[in-house]
């Protein structure tokens, strides 16, 4: 009975996918479930028992003078009898590039020591100290078991391992759903947890210690003013453990409304704790003269161990008359370190017969977490938890993007998508010195494009 | 204050479910809720990627719904 309901509505969703302009007579009781609100695979309506439905993507994100990733992603998910659905994914993410250090600018050059100890860079007056051995592929494997447990009641199992050359992340999760108000409300509850495991390159170094630091008028008196300090960091660098570890548990409260025939709406409470090593081993902190402002060295940086983060997110979705897709959302976040956030991502499907143009807009804005100094003063006593990497301070950022598509076709469905970044970095207001005439903290650009193709077999 | 929130939160929801039962439609009005770019998870890919980015770029994640696998990008 509810394969042959099945099928009926495949081919009613055919024949409106071919015939979007016109109208369509009601569809018998289709049993349709609002959503897969959290790990389901897509369309999973449309595929059949015995089908399996494939969905791969590359994503290219490119900031100027920065990180540059590639991400492949890969999807299989095996559709069988009585709404169960096996599904596996594989993301690739290789990185390279340099990522901003911490420490500030001066108006000299500069040269640092690299995370590991090992080896040394300079930067030139005025420049951002960006540590260009930036470079790391990430493979993470993930599988989710989806199937009804009742009548109204349907869960999903996950597991996922993601491997970097220093990291390790395994993590379960389990996701129930709970229909009633004849489907048009569902209850989601969501458990997650991850245990990660951290060894860098060089080890892990020890909080608020001093790294090795020159600095010179011109490149080459900078390097050989560090040859000079090379190594006094050794007897620090001797007592470094090689790894440390963290946990995260996450759990989600949802709740989806139908409100007619054309809208819904989605409200989350979302809460995630972490405890462990939350601290960044490639970030440090300029310490700088009190009244010149010129950098005196730097320390690593130190983050507090546990983070309690918590959350609200809410989405609407509305077809219009000429079946044009609003997608609204919202999110506030906020967590014990300080930070607040404001999220708001907007997009608008425009369908063009079988094919369609959404364009996306994306506004965020974070307020700093307490422990954030762009550099400390040289002389004050060192704060027990302090960062200066700016994507723990008060921060703007703003996302412009447009997707093209094509939503019907025999050989699948193709869509390609391209977007601008933009993170703007609030100035710290207390420069003293000469770092005053400096920027600390620029904006920072990425273009990202992005190719999906999804067929089933 | 966590605890106020909490019950505000709970309140809210109940208040919510409530309200539920004159909203929505009847099975043989889903037509337009069933396709594909009506459901809150379509295209699980792309939302992967876009809360990998932002996760990487910005103190804020989550919230949306459950995604797999950690990352090191902290």
């Amino acid at each position: 009975m509810q394969l042959k309901q099945r099928r009926i509505g495949k081919r009613l969703r055919k024949a409106s996918q071919r015939l979007l302009e016109q109208k369509r007579g009601p569809a018998p009781t289709g049993t349709l479930a609002i959503a897969g609100v959290m790990a389901a695979p897509a369309a999973m309506a449309a595929a059949q028992p015995g089908e399996w439905e494939l969905n791969s993507a590359i994503l290219i994100y490119s900031e100027t003078d920065r990180v540059t990733a590639i991400e492949p992603v890969f999807q299989a998910s095996r559709y069988f009898d009585n709404d169960r659905i096996f599904s596996a994914k594989l993301v690739v993410d290789a990185l390279t590039g340099a990522s901003a250090s911490g420490a500030v600018p001066a108006q000299t050059f500069q040269t640092f020591s690299r995370p590991s100890g090992r080896g040394a860079y300079t930067v030139g007056p005025g420049d951002v100290p960006l540590d260009d051995t930036f470079h790391d592929t990430r493979v993470a494997l993930s599988s989710t078991w989806s199937q009804p447990l009742g009548t109204n009641l349907s869960g999903s199992f996950g597991l996922n391992v993601s491997k970097e050359y220093d990291y390790l992340s395994i993590g379960g999760s389990s996701v129930l759903n709970w229909d009633f108000n004849k489907k048009n409300t569902t209850l989601t509850l969501g458990l997650g947890y991850a245990q990660d495991q951290i060894s860098p390159e060089g080890d892990i170094p020890t909080a608020l210690a001093y790294q090795s630091y020159a600095s010179g008028s011109d490149a080459e008196q900078s390097q050989s003013n560090y040859a000079a300090q090379e190594g006094s960091d050794n007897a620090e660098r001797a007592l470094r453990d090689g790894s440390d570890s963290k946990a995260v548990a996450d759990v989600l409260v949802g709740l989806t409304q139908v409100i007619d025939r054309r809208s819904l709406v989605q409200l989350n409470y979302s809460l995630s704790l972490s405890d462990g090593y939350l601290t960044d081993p490639f970030k440090v902190v300029s310490v700088v003269d009190a009244s010149d402002g010129t950098p005196q060295g730097q320390i690593y940086e130190h983050r507090p161990d546990s983070r309690l983060k918590q959350s609200l997110f809410v989405r609407g979705k509305r077809a219009l008359e000429n079946d044009d897709v609003v997608d609204l959302s919202y999110r506030y976040l906020f967590d014990d370190w300080g930070l607040r956030s404001h999220t708001v991502d907007v997009r608008y499907r425009w369908g063009l017969g079988e094919w369609f143009v959404q364009p996306h807009v994306r506004y965020y804005q974070q307020s700093a977490t307490d422990f954030y100094q762009a550099f400390l003063i040289d002389g004050q006593p060192l704060p027990e938890d302090v960062s200066a990497d700016y994507r723990l301070g008060d921060m703007q950022a703003f996302t412009a993007g447009v997707e093209v598509g094509r939503s019907a076709g025999a050989w699948g469905q193709w869509r390609v998508a391209l977007e601008y970044y933009r993170q703007t970095p609030d100035e710290p207001s207390d420069k003293p010195g000469a770092l005053a005439a400096l920027e600390v903290a620029p904006a920072v650009e990425a273009v990202m494009v992005r190719f999906n193709y999804d067929f089933k077999l | 204050m966590k605890n106020l929130f909490l019950s505000a939160l709970a309140l809210a929801v109940l208040g919510a479910l409530g309200g539920c039962a004159s909203l929505g439609v009847e099975p043989w009005q889903r037509d337009v809720l069933a396709r594909d770019e009506m459901s809150l998870g379509y295209d699980p890919v792309t939302a992967g990627l876009d809360d990998h980015i932002y996760f990487s770029k910005e103190a804020s994640s989550g919230g949306r719904g459950f995604g797999g696998g950690g990352c090191g990008c902290n």
